[in-house]
């Protein structure tokens, strides 16, 4: 969009106005028979498209359309009739636009009512439309437009999937958001949960057999999934596997949850899918809230817990992980455990692993012909500037904080459960008691 | 399940159902459906909301718009079962809260990404600047034009007065006892969980098929299910800090981050992304 109008009071086109115009803060009525408008425009000769945002004054049965016709002296540029909000779309003449730096318009329109000779207000104007926004849009000289592929159907000279669970889903998400990429470089996320035939048709027809690359998370569906997909991989298809790192160190009082059941049509696979086995023993006592959290407390400080050997394990895996596949994450996590929200429950990265995971499938070389790292770089920063990732955290304990030395960790922090919030205090108690909530 | 309370309201309704169908006591004795009068159409009438789908429905709970009966309501009443219990109540609105909701070329073609309109945002959408620039051009440009909030209060006021004579819960109020202690509102027509459970006990408390004792117990479920909740929070509309500071509104943060889908935005990263009509994720 090359210039955006706002009628009304609060808007930009005051001085753009002439006769036949009453205007209030957010809109300007066209009234009585003809207003004028004049916009400014470009001059620089290329193809615009005006867009007019209006709304009619109909007062049914009498009053069913407004009609109107724009013109810039002789020529006429459009006819409509209009009977409810609609964007008029009116390409300009390039003997119009060319060289001039306004464009002049005379709107005609016959049908103007007034509201008192319809309902019972004091409304005396003779009201014809109302106009709510405008803008002018030029398209670029042939030959200088930027591809586009507005269509998901169409797939791009390099396409590929990315095919896992919902940690594959979110690289997707990311990397399909990125401007330099639209047009030239297509992901598509196949869903390894699902059988592949029934993935597959999610995807656009051709995408399996024509793609150039295939991202294949290596802990997620299962091999009767996996399988098939690596066997069909079209002769220059670039493989790449990866794991979604899972952490058991931040949550060592993990454990399962004998009431943990789907409970069919509010939650599944539970009302509370992470488990706690020290809270689990205190469901039974009814006690207030404070004696209870104590309770929790004096548990988990009491509990033999070995934090290093836990790390150790999952640090361990990580790297084999990384040895078994294409994206190494071990040392990232290494370096940043303590400093970034490098998970926000066991099996769901943070957005700054998430980022790093992304950087590492973009450094490829089917990508580094269409975008530079530094723009890839700028692009991303843009995309995830606040991005909070998965609707789902678990809470972190304050020994593990303590112990990993945390620096975004506070008592008062708060966890997104879809809609809800919670600190670790009211998680822990909304646990034991197996408190409704609701998404 | 063989009994129904069926909601005819925007999307308000959802949450109002929600909330229902997560009611530990109403497990098993009530189900709560929804029709969203704001998206309900011709073919809709004909498929989904027949016979079959009014047949459990033993009350319903019917948000009320002021300015004559539409097509839909007529439908509406003509397919209720005859003589079960209407509750009426009003929507939920505020537009003083964002002065600047108005128009944006953009949103007519590309409605679902900032679907709320600042009409300095648009005006500013084709500027060039740099992101400190610009935020102070916005700042600057709203600062000059921001209307008469006092009047715009007074006007919500009205609407909530006009909306609550033609129905059987009372909003006005509490909403304006209330708006300036406490966020009800994440968008002007987006609420917030404080909103939805001060609503929801109305209307149970008004829904003469409950027996008391049910009616009590619902009343704690709502406390229950909405005390973590954060609302329809998934695209909060942050609140100008002036109009905050002109509205004295003293649950105000200015350091506050506000959800916009997976995102936490400040009001200044809210603002920026809207004007570049920025990509963001869900």
């Amino acid at each position: 969009m090359d210039a955006a109008f706002v009628f009304g009071t609060l808007g930009n086109l005051s001085a753009a106005l002439g006769i036949g115009w009453s205007s209030e803060e957010a809109f300007s009525w066209a009234i009585g028979a003809e207003s004028e408008l004049t916009l400014p425009l470009p001059a620089n000769g290329l193809a615009t498209i005006l867009r007019l945002d209006v709304y009619p004054a109909i007062f049914p049965p009498k009053v069913a359309s407004q009609r109107l016709m724009i013109r810039s002296g002789k020529i006429v540029l459009g006819s409509f009739e209009i009977t409810a909000r609609q964007t008029l779309v009116i390409p300009l003449p390039a003997a119009l636009t060319g060289g001039a730096d306004r464009l002049h318009l005379t709107l005609l329109h016959p049908d103007a009512a007034r509201p008192r000779d319809h309902l019972p207000v004091d409304d005396s104007r003779r009201l014809a439309l109302c106009f709510h926004s405008a803008s002018l849009e030029q398209s670029e000289p042939e030959g200088t437009q930027a591809t586009v592929s507005p269509d998901p159907a169409v797939l791009e000279p390099v396409h590929g999937v990315i095919a896992g669970d919902s940690t594959a889903m979110r690289i997707y998400e990311v990397i399909s958001r990125l401007p330099c990429l639209k047009g030239r470089f297509g992901i598509r996320f196949l869903d390894l949960a699902k059988p592949l035939d029934r993935a597959a048709g999610d995807l656009p027809p051709e995408t399996l057999r024509t793609m150039r690359f295939c991202w294949i998370q290596l802990n997620a569906g299962r091999p009767e999934t996996r399988d098939p997909l690596r066997q069909q991989l079209p002769a220059d298809c670039a493989l790449r596997t990866f794991y979604a790192p899972i952490i058991n160190a931040f949550w060592p009082f993990q454990g399962p949850d004998r009431r943990a059941v789907p409970e069919p049509g509010r939650h599944s696979p539970s009302r509370y899918p992470y488990g706690d086995r020290l809270a689990q023993p205190l469901a039974a006592m009814t006690l207030p809230d404070d004696v209870i959290y104590l309770m929790y407390e004096m548990s988990a400080r009491q509990e033999a817990v070995d934090f290093e050997e836990i790390y150790a394990n999952d640090l361990r895996r990580w790297r084999a992980e990384g040895r078994k596949s294409d994206l190494r994450l071990a040392d990232f996590i290494e370096r940043h455990l303590g400093t970034s929200r490098l998970f926000i429950a066991p099996n769901r990265v943070g957005p700054v692993l998430l980022r790093e995971m992304v950087d590492q499938f973009l450094d490829d070389a089917l990508v580094r012909d269409i975008a530079t790292p530094e723009t890839l770089a700028a692009e991303l920063d843009a995309l995830l500037e606040g991005y909070a990732g998965w609707q789902q955290e678990v809470p972190i304990h304050k020994r593990v904080a303590d112990h990993f030395n945390l620096a975004w960790w506070s008592p008062d922090t708060k966890y997104r459960w879809e809609n809800n919030l919670r600190t670790h205090r009211e998680h822990i108690l909304d646990y034991i008691r197996w408190a409704q909530w609701r998404p | 399940m063989s009994h129904s309370i069926l909601i005819y309201a925007n999307c308000q309704g959802e949450e109002l159902q929600m909330t229902g169908r997560f009611m530990q006591c109403m497990a098993g004795r009530l189900d709560f459906k929804w029709i969203p009068l704001h998206l309900v159409t011709e073919r809709d009438w004909a498929s989904t909301y027949g016979r079959d789908f009014m047949s459990d429905v033993v009350t319903v709970w019917e948000q009320v718009e002021t300015g004559g009966m539409s097509s839909n309501r007529v439908t509406l009443h003509e397919r209720i079962p005859k003589n079960i219990p209407i509750v009426t109540f009003p929507p939920f609105t505020a537009t003083c809260l964002w002065p600047f909701a108005g128009n944006d070329p953009r949103v007519a073609r590309d409605p679902e990404r900032y679907p709320w309109p600042d009409s300095i945002g648009a005006v500013l959408s084709t500027e060039t600047l740099p992101d400190d620039a610009l935020f102070e051009k916005y700042l600057r440009l709203t600062a000059e034009r921001m209307p008469d909030l006092d009047r715009r209060l007074r006007l919500d006021i009205a609407r909530w007065k006009a909306a609550d004579a033609i129905a059987d819960v009372q909003l006005a109020e509490w909403v304006e006892k209330t708006f300036q202690t406490v966020s009800l509102f994440h968008a002007s027509g987006h609420i917030t969980a404080q909103a939805i459970g001060f609503l929801m006990k109305q209307l149970l408390n008004r829904t003469s098929i409950l027996a008391p004792a049910l009616a009590r117990a619902a009343i704690g479920d709502v406390d229950i299910l909405l005390r973590r909740h954060t609302g329809q929070d998934f695209e909060c509309v942050p609140i100008h800090p002036l109009v905050a500071e002109r509205l004295n509104l003293r649950f105000h943060d200015p350091q506050a981050t506000y959800r916009w889908h997976g995102h936490q935005w400040t009001f200044r990263q809210y603002i920026l992304h809207y004007i570049r009509w920025a990509d963001y994720l869900p």
